[in-house]
């Protein structure tokens, strides 16, 4: 049963590395933020499985707390986010 | 074994990441790779059995450097932009081979010493838990987190809210208004509306105010408390600010100040209250501990809130002082 | 018989976990993109917050486990429509997202 959480642990931290590709390659700033977010969900799913994995339900706290302010960087990007039209965020130093 | 896989995914990922964000030339790249890096660290918290700590990092690390950075980041790009013609950050001075070859040596004699000496230590100490455990009933609460942090080390704790002061003022003597950004602000509607940021605003602030005072309220027994309670509060401020609700009639900016000292004050004048009582600075009365540290903790979750919004404001560049606070009146 | 709903649930979460980072990285397009992690967000996080829930030793643990998850999309959907939103507004066009 541990056992069988664990690799589930193991499979999403792996898929969140995967994650972390699309903010490497993603051609345009907003395909890296929309990677973001899905690492923040990501992340959310694996806060909840460590908190049974290491047997401390306050981790579930942890991961209400993350989902609560996971939507506060996208926000921040599209209002405050490069200028957009401003050769949007194609491989230009303004992105 | 499938543990130390696990542990090893996230380590490598932390490592990398991190490499990258400082590696990589442009900007915006670099801060949308660090991003990911606070979630990370709230996960090895919570691989490293401290809740506490996760839930910290995650209301820190997961929202508001993120909004920080990426708000800095557009005022950096401004400021070069309208110095230089293009948006191109800086790159000071100049970095010589001798430079860059100090600073790696310095890094890495550092690495190594601090590897060794974790080396050495002993793997199961147990630490000071089992002194703790053994006064946690004196102490007035049952989280042994709280218990460190505001009543056996209550005094280093106040330190803590007092260099937190302290940063504020510095912020706000070195900042600059963003006039652009005052513009921006002044021609755009205020009301909710059904726009998307009214959703947000409508759906989250809510539950960020229930879930911080839940937080402060467990963190008496639980892992929780008043930085996490704090953090998070802030971060539905973040959200207020970034949906540019108007400020409600009652925020004045001396309020907003007061707030952001009141953590201090109330700290401090707990401290000095017991003294009349015969007791030394900070030390509660036995029967009292837990009242005084709850009102402690109240005092603090605003402070660190306020603080961590304003902190946020000024680094948007709003031409006030003042900032929005929980919910919207 | 909680045990294997458990399982059962987590091996779908993280299937549509898998699901949306593959299209994460697969499609040729930003809102493509936005399309797949949406799913991630409600399905894949959805089971596994189902999976804990059911582990889960006291009632309230669960009902907050589940609470993250309806969190989870509100985030999610707002999230997505707002950087479609930009996306759009700057003119982004469909289908020329990816190098090659």
């Amino acid at each position: 049963m541990t056992i069988a959480f664990w690799i589930f642990a193991i499979l999403l931290a792996v898929t969140l590395t995967g994650g972390l590709f699309r903010t490497a390659i993603g051609p345009t700033q907003s395909d890296r933020l929309s990677a973001a977010m899905l690492l923040g969900t990501n992340g959310t799913a694996l806060m909840l499985l460590l908190s049974y994995l290491t047997d401390a339900p306050a981790l579930v706290d942890a991961a209400l707390v993350l989902v609560l302010l996971a939507a506060i960087a996208t926000a921040a990007f599209v209002r405050y986010g490069s200028a957009v039209g401003v050769s949007e965020d194609r491989e230009s130093d303004d992105a | 074994m499938i543990v130390t896989f696990f542990d090893a995914v996230v380590v490598v990922s932390l490592i990398s990441l991190a490499w990258r964000s400082i590696t990589v030339v442009r900007l915006q790249v670099s801060i949308v790779t660090f991003l990911p890096y606070g979630l990370l660290m709230a996960l090895a918290w919570a691989r490293l059995g401290a809740p506490d700590v996760a839930i910290a990092e995650a209301a820190i690390g997961g929202g508001l450097t993120s909004a920080l950075l990426l708000v800095a980041a557009r005022r950096v790009q401004r400021a070069a932009k309208s110095t230089r013609g293009d948006s191109r950050p800086t790159a000071g001075r100049r970095v010589t081979r001798r430079r860059r070859t100090t600073a790696a040596l310095g890094a890495i004699t550092v690495a190594v010493a601090l590897m060794a000496t974790l080396w050495v230590l002993p793997a199961d100490s147990g630490g000071l838990r089992p002194m703790v455990e053994a006064n946690l009933e004196a102490s007035g609460v049952g989280n042994p987190v709280t218990a460190v942090l505001l009543n056996f080390r209550a005094y280093d704790t106040m330190l803590e809210i007092a260099v937190l002061v302290l940063a504020l003022i510095g912020v706000g003597i070195l900042r600059t208004s963003d006039s652009a950004i005052a513009k921006e602000h002044a021609g755009r509607s205020t009301g909710l509306g059904d726009t998307m940021f009214g959703s947000l605003v409508r759906l989250f602030l809510p539950v960020i105010v229930v879930t911080a005072g839940y937080l402060l309220w467990r963190g008496a027994d639980d892992p929780g408390g008043a930085f996490q309670a704090g953090a998070v509060l802030a971060g539905g401020g973040v959200i207020a600010v970034l949906a540019q609700i108007s400020q409600p009639q009652w925020l004045t900016d001396s309020l907003v100040r007061f707030a952001a000292a009141i953590g201090l004050i109330v700290f401090v004048g707990v401290g000095v209250l017991v003294v009349p009582f015969g007791y030394a600075f900070l030390e509660y009365p036995r029967d009292w501990s837990k009242v005084l540290i709850l009102v402690i903790e109240m005092a603090a979750t605003v402070t660190v809130a306020s603080i961590l919004l304003i902190l946020f404001t000024w680094t948007l560049g709003r031409g006030k002082a003042a900032t929005e606070r929980g919910d919207p009146s | 018989m909680l045990d294997v709903l458990s399982v059962v649930a987590a091996v779908f979460g993280v299937g549509f976990f898998t699901a949306g980072t593959v299209g994460l990285l697969r499609f040729p397009d930003l809102y493509c993109r936005l399309h797949a992690i949406t799913k991630a967000d409600t399905l894949g996080l959805g089971f596994i917050a189902l999976a804990v829930a059911l582990q889960s030793q006291s009632p309230w643990v669960a009902l907050k486990a589940l609470l993250t998850w309806v969190v989870a999309m509100a985030a999610g959907a707002i999230g997505c429509n707002l950087m479609a939103q930009r996306a759009l507004s700057s003119r982004t066009t469909v289908e020329e997202g990816t190098p090659k």
